[in-house]
């Protein structure tokens, strides 16, 4: 199933200045809460007060009464979810597993969920208005701690929730919507072989993907029934499906348009706002704008979620790794979603091992439901596996990056799971860190340094991309994918490659659901590979189809015409790649340029246009590794990163800068993880933290400058070998920071955040220990 | 004959089988076969699944085919961001 | 809905009257906390009343006996005051670090002190300078010394219709100089978990003959902590005597656990710093020519 994949290029791996560039620097790019349409009215969310409560009424009386209010709607005004399930991207959603998150349904079961909306004609009345909807509460006990959730005599979040994965099925319901176990090999004759077992437990907290522009979006409908969407979204048509699902409006009635995004890491996989709108602007007539507050954001969109993880990790004397288990439970708020599917099945994919057990169990409990976050499930038990790894390597007195050369996993491995690998790049990855200068800099005294590796799987799905040819010769690209980080440039660079122009000839778009053919969302490392590969292939189709039109124009057959250089060639001059028009004129060679053949479309068949899409089946993992230079402070427990590296194999760079964005974003949000991010809730079930001043992301002075270096490791199965970038970059910066931390400050601390105060505490426990 | 690494979760309708061969050289025959072997087995629980098909992980195998030789296993569905 | 009334005064005269005929008036400095508390909901005044157009609450002057700031005066034109830099630069360190580049075009020492948070990073600043607290109100004008100004989370002295005007910094001995340290978790933008101010006096031999020593974020509002400058007058600023210092501190805190640290951990830290920010002043006379 090997394809040709193509290693010399003229255009791919330059690094041209982004197409969306000027407008974001100068503030012209429209963002979600920046379209204003005429006769626009504003929407406001009532949100429970109450972690956990049933809903006995809402009042809107006292509300409608203010002049000015226009409509007012609650979960009676959408279809009861039942059992409906909703094709996702990339797995089925339960339609009752996200409906009640837009708008709550009989029960509130986190602090700041929606039970109810309103409209008016400011922002200001519509927040007057949503403080005068009276809501009655019976207030439930809320249950915040995942282990308290976990026992059998916990309070219920939900009355028909049955863990899956149990045999027999259970007959009650409980708090743990899933379990999973995998197993290859002996875990007992595994640790019975080894000659030291680690056996450690880390916990990691729950955590936002902190991306800078709130949710907002703004809806219109008209008499016809039409619903027109703009918002925030990593995808329009994914808003389009969702929305469709829980306000029962066929999705035929939808035109999804996405604006710009302001980051979202795989927090705008779903819709909060825009059904809310929706059916607000059905109600009063009118366009509907809905902008959350920062407040909001914390509170009621998806986390990533909180787990702890006990890993236990067998190895021979010189260093062979004999079996490997984990047990995993992760806090995914309150209502199912499946990330513990990824962290049971990944967590220790970097490492060849012949018995593996990997248990794990998802808990709900009072707090807002978990939604992915870049690589969703694997950071949380990639640092434990990691740092046990590099406990191990110091134990053993072997270097970690060559105990894992020794131990790394290469083409033809199989997986826990059974699925072999095709080429990757690990061992390139660590050969590459081990030879970087930053590995063996000196480190002072009360310095540390760590090293970690992760895995991450990548998707494929589903992408369309239409490619059309103006009058001139100028080409545009439109896809259905928003651009987070810089997929435009990704487009009209895989274009010029395949068309032989110059990339600043070509426009990329990204347009409207009506405008383009289907797209999953800008997610999962997906676009560059599955939205690329449909351009690359409608590029090809439109270069078949100019060479069609050039040999009628010189009535040869396509066979004896070349395209090259971005112009047809008859083919007396094959031969000369990337061949200029004077060369070939002086060779006596007939030439066509894009710019001659658009000219003349319309004597030679029509517009020069062409379509594709595809469902990609060549995803290929990728793996990262970060190394951490840490010193810190021991009378405050302060952690300074002194220096970070990433090394990671993106199979083929379309872009470098781009690829070397993700990488260094990830570190960056890998090392808020690890230091000082966390959800912080108070005895009442609320969100104490629920702002940029407590929840601490870093800021710039906070980082050094995050050095990148990439590897490309072709991936087989992808015509330009690309691989997925975006969302492995999150998993190893937190076991690389906690090893160079420990070291550091001579702790063992294995309960993230590593903020101050903890750090102190076990830097205090760790002196008298020694004392 | 291809060779057939069941989830897990199948597993668990399998008397804890977890490799098989089958003579299917189409997903919707290797579907009949499956459920035809192990009744416990439903077509939901099987849609459930990925197919990698000799090392390639397919979302949506509804039209796949594969060789006497391939090597396929059936995997839980794993959502990204 | 409720509005809000907004009144611009050019003269404290003004100001005053403005202030005493409304009932739910707040005085608009630069804004960087009344907005932001409007914007939360936490407090919703009837009336804003901008003193910004007032001249005195906007001057900033080095007189003979002390540096005047003017209640409004923002955080960047003290930064670019050579004397004020000079004479006090702890001081304008702990002014600085308020916020961001653009909010320090917009935030003063008045404001932070009148907002009246216990984590104020100038305030600890201002009592170790000895500042005081010029107001002007309907039974004429007044002056409070820095320390007493605040009584509690959120509350100042000022009564109805007063009014800060100035704060007057005296100029400090010879062989003088100051410091200001905060932990927070990040490297800026961020509100202290604990703050410590230290300003010192030393003979020629080294010896200190004056210090004081204020500390924020460790109790409701910030304290001059005497028996912390006790362990350092007459001492060499030794080893031995800036840990009798910390431990002063310490002692002297009442701190609470919150989100932003635990108290027993902000009663250790702020001894830390006041140990570091002596060092730091020290170093700083031993600098002067």
């Amino acid at each position: 199933m090997n394809m040709n994949v193509k290693t010399e290029f003229k255009y791919v791996g330059t690094r041209p200045i982004r197409p969306d560039g000027p407008d974001k620097v100068t503030g012209r790019a429209r963002y979600g809460a920046d379209l204003n349409v005429q006769g626009m009215i504003y929407g406001h969310i009532v949100r429970s007060p109450h972690a956990h409560a049933k809903i006995k009424s809402i009042d809107f009386s006292a509300a409608c009464k203010l002049p000015g209010v226009l409509a007012t709607m609650s979960a009676d005004d959408l279809p009861e979810p039942g059992d409906r399930k909703i094709p996702g991207g990339e797995v089925e959603m339960a339609l009752k597993t996200f409906s009640p998150v837009v708008m709550a349904r009989k029960k509130v079961l986190y602090h700041g969920q929606a039970v109810a909306a309103v409209a008016a004609t400011s922002p200001e009345l519509a927040a007057e208005a949503a403080r005068l909807v009276k809501v009655e509460y019976e207030v439930l006990p809320h249950i915040m701690d995942m282990h308290a959730a976990a026992r059998a005599d916990a309070p219920l979040l939900h009355d028909d929730v049955y863990t899956q994965g149990v045999d027999p099925a259970p007959t009650t319901p409980s708090n743990i919507p899933t379990q999973i176990e995998i197993s290859t090999g002996d875990i007992s004759k595994g640790f019975a072989e080894a000659d030291l077992v680690v056996e450690r437990t880390y916990f990691v907290p729950m955590c936002h993907q902190g991306y800078i522009e709130p949710h907002a979006c703004v809806v219109q409908t008209d008499e016809n029934g039409k619903v027109d969407i703009w918002c925030s979204t990593q995808g329009a048509f994914m808003v389009r499906t969702l929305t469709a699902a829980v306000t029962g409006i066929d999705i035929g009635r939808f035109k999804v348009t996405a604006s710009e995004i302001g980051g979202g890491f795989g927090g705008k996989t779903t819709v909060y706002l825009e059904p809310v709108a929706v059916v607000l602007s059905l109600k009063s007539g009118r366009p509907v704008k809905m902008v959350m507050s920062r407040d909001d954001v914390f509170r009621a969109t998806g986390p990533a979620a909180a787990a702890e993880t006990r890993v236990k990790i067998g190895v021979t004397r010189d260093g062979r790794i004999t079996a490997i288990e984990t047990d995993i439970l992760m806090d995914c708020g309150a209502y199912t979603s499946h990330p513990i599917m990824a962290g049971v099945l990944f967590n220790s994919a970097c490492y060849r091992c012949e018995n593996v057990r990997s248990f794990g169990r998802e808990v709900l409990t009072n707090k807002p439901r978990v939604y992915a976050y870049r690589a969703p499930g694997i950071p949380q038990p990639v640092v434990a596996v990691e740092c046990v790894v590099n406990e191990i390597a110091e134990r053993l007195n072997m270097d970690p990056i060559d105990f894992r050369l020794l131990n790394a996993v290469d083409e033809g491995d199989v997986m826990a799971i059974g699925i072999p690998f095709q080429a990757i790049g690990l061992k390139q990855v660590l050969q590459e860190a081990k030879a970087h200068p930053h590995y063996t800099a000196e480190l002072k005294a009360g310095q540390g340094r760590g090293v970690a590796v992760a895995f991450w799987i990548n998707a494929g799905m589903q992408s369309s991309a239409t490619i059309n040819v103006s009058e001139d010769g100028s080409v545009n690209i439109l896809t259905g994918n928003p651009d987070i980080g810089g997929s435009r440039a990704s487009m009209a660079l895989m274009a010029a490659e395949v068309l032989g122009i110059p990339v600043e000839t070509i426009r990329p778009s990204v347009v409207d659901t009506d405008s383009v053919g289907f797209c999953d969302v800008t997610g999962g490392s997906r676009t560059t590979l599955a939205t690329g590969g449909a351009v690359i292939k409608a590029a090809e189709t439109l270069v078949k189809e100019l060479r069609k039109r050039a040999a009628a124009i010189w009535s040869l057959d396509i066979e004896e015409v070349d395209w090259t250089g971005g112009m047809a060639v008859a083919k007396s001059g094959t031969g000369l790649e990337n061949m200029n028009r004077e060369d070939a004129a002086t060779r006596g060679d007939k030439t066509l340029t894009l710019a001659d053949l658009a000219a003349r479309a319309g004597a030679t068949g029509g517009p020069l246009c062409a379509v594709a899409s595809h469902n990609a089946h060549n995803a290929a993992p990728s793996f990262a590794l970060n190394i951490c230079d840490a010193q810190v402070d021991r009378e405050t427990g302060k952690v300074d990163i002194l220096r970070y590296t990433c090394v990671q194999d993106a199979g083929k760079a379309i872009h470098p800068a781009y690829v070397e964005g993700q990488m260094q974003g990830g570190a960056v949000q890998g090392i808020g993880w690890a230091l000082n991010e966390e959800y912080i809730f108070n005895e009442q079930g609320r969100l104490d933290n629920p702002g940029f001043l407590d929840y601490r992301i870093p800021v710039a002075s906070d980082l050094p400058m995050i050095d990148t270096v990439i590897v490309e490791v072709p991936n087989p199965l992808h015509p330009y070998g690309v691989r997925g970038v975006g969302e492995v970059p999150i998993a190893p910066p937190m076991p690389a920071v906690v090893t160079a931390v420990n070291r550091a400050a001579g702790t063992r601390l294995c309960h993230l955040p590593l903020s101050p105060p903890k750090l102190l505490a076990a830097i205090e426990a760790a002196e008298a220990g020694t004392a | 004959m291809a060779r057939v690494i069941l989830s897990a979760d199948m597993q668990r309708y399998t008397d804890g089988i977890r490799e098989i061969t089958v003579s299917a050289g189409k997903y919707r025959d290797l579907v009949t076969e499956l459920l035809q072997r192990f009744p416990g087995m439903n077509e939901a629980i099987v849609a459930k699944h990925a197919l990698a098909i000799d090392g390639i992980i397919i979302q949506t195998p509804l039209l796949e085919t594969f060789g006497e030789d391939s090597e396929l296993v059936f995997v839980a569905r794993i959502a990204g961001g | 809905m409720q509005s809000v009334r907004y009144e611009a005064p050019t003269s404290l005269d003004q100001a005053a009257r403005t202030l005493l005929g409304s009932e739910n008036a707040k005085i608009l400095a630069g804004g960087t906390d009344l907005l932001v508390q409007m914007r939360l909901g936490l407090k919703q005044p009837g009336l804003l009343v901008d003193i910004k157009n007032i001249p005195e609450i906007m001057q900033l002057t080095l007189g003979d006996d002390a540096l005047r700031v003017g209640a409004a005066v923002t955080g960047a034109l003290v930064g670019e005051h050579a004397e004020a830099r000079r004479l006090f630069p702890g001081f304008v360190e702990a002014l600085g670090l308020i916020g961001s580049s653009q909010i320090q075009g917009r935030c003063s020492a008045g404001g932070n002190l009148c907002n009246a948070s216990p984590a104020a990073d100038s305030v600890p600043a201002l009592i170790a300078n000895r500042a005081l607290c010029n107001i002007i109100g309907p039974a004429g004008a007044r002056s409070v010394a820095v320390e007493s100004f605040n009584t509690g989370p959120g509350k100042n002295c000022l009564a109805a219709g007063e009014l800060l005007v100035s704060i007057d910094l005296p100029l400090p001995a010879h062989r003088s100089s100051d410091a200001y340290l905060r932990f927070i978790p990040r490297t800026e933008m961020d509100i202290a978990v604990a703050g410590a101010a230290v300003a010192l006096s030393l003979d020629e031999a080294g010896i200190c003959t004056a210090a004081r020593v204020a500390i924020g974020a460790v109790a409701p509002t910030a304290l001059l902590v005497t028996a912390a400058a006790d362990a350092l007058i007459g001492s060499a600023l030794d080893e031995a005597s800036l840990h009798a210092a910390a431990a002063a501190a310490s002692a002297a805190c009442s701190p609470i656990t919150d989100k932003r640290g635990t108290a027993d951990y902000r009663r250790k830290v702020v001894g830390v710093l006041v140990r570091r920010a002596a060092a730091i002043a020290k170093s700083r006379i031993e600098a002067q020519a």
